[in-house]
């Protein structure tokens, strides 16, 4: 299908194909296809599309009707629709009963749950996030129980602790997501995870060592040199960083903005004079 | 320090925080400082920066570089720091608010040694409340017109404390409050390009003419 040659800057001219003619459901479609093949988070997008799709467009979606209430169900939760993602949960389980995959998707609507609202009564409110995050936690165990090497339930579990937003929950998923590299050592976005927790307890020389793991898993990709530079010239090693620059520069000479301005900055810091490593 | 905020830099930070709700987000604040009998900072201006990484620093140091020569050409000065956390329930101000804070503080103060500085933070428990409010009526009650969202702080020691004279222009009767659930509606928050944006980009326009 067509669908498959979409690229995510083709998301801009489709939007505003769409809001000039928002009934038109070969658009919708593609939309919905793009963000689904990209992963792109736009959950605006997706409730606003989805649900008049799977109304009016059943027809043309074939199997892809699946996916596309798997992709609105993600995308209500995004949004804190728990209605709507309770729909498409239930439909989910009447047609696929036994699949690990839709229990996942049971297990992030608790995920969802176990944010108290702060308008509500505190007490109950706190009580029933807190059974929700172990109802949530309980599900993924299940998971793993059944498919010891279910990556999406591991990297739930790595989701649900750093969205604790304290430095001990993001400590707990930095061990958790350790526990999954174990077994998946060449996932790449998964290294960049890493370097996302290590940044975000601001341990950047650990976040070095998670970026290099990038760098090695795909050396062809621009960014990959460029994060590691940054990392590196935030340590003081403006003469390595300099390298990484340069080297993600020529992989990508023309829209590399960050490179170029890496490059000057690392170039003033080496001049004599300034102190720089 | 009295603290006043322009109606425009109270919009900033939250349409850029509503713009990545997934991301930790943060920016400048630009505007002027006067010592008359006491130190009071005008907020003019909120400077959208970062929506990743906001731990690292070279993207931060060129953001300055270029900013430099913008507050010249305005004649204006950093007064300030804002930062939005992801979740709901994380402490304000974070490990990270709090350094990036305290570096602007100590760089303000190298060229102006009673030089005072603020931070902006996103309370996002309140604006889930002032989100709430706002959705159940058109303009809000009085009760309702103290919630903003945001919490001002400034510096005392080492520690940065709520300020008890912080004072956010159209606040008071809910003005502000409303004009951001508009702009809102309006998707004007998905217009908003920060400093990350515009490196990914640079023909998108970050800072205003």
């Amino acid at each position: 299908m067509a669908d498959q040659n979409l690229v995510p800057s083709d998301l801009v001219e489709l939007e505003a194909a769409f809001r000039k003619s928002p009934t038109d459901l070969s658009i919708q479609q593609k939309i919905l296809s793009l963000l689904r093949l990209h992963r792109i988070r736009r959950p605006d997008l997706v409730m606003k599309i989805g649900p008049y799709l799977l109304k009016k467009g059943r027809g043309r979606l074939g199997n892809s009707v699946y996916d596309v209430r798997e992709q609105i169900l993600i995308a209500a939760l995004d949004l804190h629709r728990l209605g709507d993602a309770q729909q498409e949960l239930k439909w989910l389980q009447e047609n696929f009963p036994k699949s690990l995959r839709v229990k996942g998707l049971e297990a992030m609507i608790h995920e969802a749950r176990a944010v108290p609202h702060h308008t509500s009564n505190t007490d109950t409110a706190a009580q029933n996030a807190e059974n929700s995050y172990r109802k949530a936690l309980e599900l993924y165990a299940e998971i793993l129980n059944e498919d010891p090497c279910n990556g999406f339930a591991m990297k739930r579990k790595v989701c649900m602790l750093r969205s604790k937003g304290t430095q001990e929950g993001t400590n707990e998923a930095v061990r958790a997501l350790n526990e999954y590299l174990v077994l998946f050592p060449t996932d790449v976005e998964a290294w960049r995870e890493m370097a996302d927790l290590y940044l975000e307890l601001q341990q950047v020389e650990l976040a070095r060592f998670a970026l290099e793991e990038v760098v090695m898993l795909s050396p062809i990709n621009y960014a990959s040199h460029l994060k590691l530079a940054e990392a590196l010239y935030t340590l003081g090693d403006f003469s390595t960083a300099r390298r990484y620059y340069s080297q993600s520069l020529e992989l990508n000479p023309d829209h590399n903005a960050r490179a170029a301005y890496g490059l000057v900055l690392c170039a003033t810091a080496l001049q004599p004079g300034r102190g720089g490593g | 320090a009295e603290v006043k905020i322009s109606q425009e830099a109270y919009l900033k930070p939250l349409l850029h925080a509503l713009k990545y709700p997934a991301s930790a987000v943060n920016g400048v604040l630009l505007g002027k400082c006067t010592k008359k009998d006491s130190a009071s900072i005008q907020v003019e201006e909120a400077i959208p920066l970062l929506h990743a990484h906001l731990s690292l620093s070279p993207m931060m140091d060129a953001a300055f570089c270029v900013l430099d020569e913008y507050c010249q050409r305005k004649g204006l000065s950093i007064v300030g720091y804002y930062h939005a956390n992801p979740t709901i329930d994380q402490p304000a101000p974070s490990p990270i608010a709090k350094r990036l804070a305290d570096r602007i503080y100590d760089t303000v103060r190298e060229s102006d040694k009673n030089g005072e500085v603020c931070m902006l933070i996103v309370d996002n428990s309140e604006l889930e409340q002032l989100a709430q409010a706002l959705n159940a009526s058109r303009s809000l009650d009085e009760s309702s017109s103290r919630l903003t969202g945001v919490s001002v702080l400034t510096k005392s020691g080492p520690n940065w404390t709520k300020s008890a004279r912080a004072r956010i222009e159209g606040a008071d009767d809910g003005s502000s409050q409303v004009l951001l659930r508009n702009q809102l509606a309006e998707g004007r928050h998905l217009d908003l390009i920060d400093w990350d944006a515009h490196l990914d980009d640079t023909s998108r326009p970050w800072l205003p003419a």
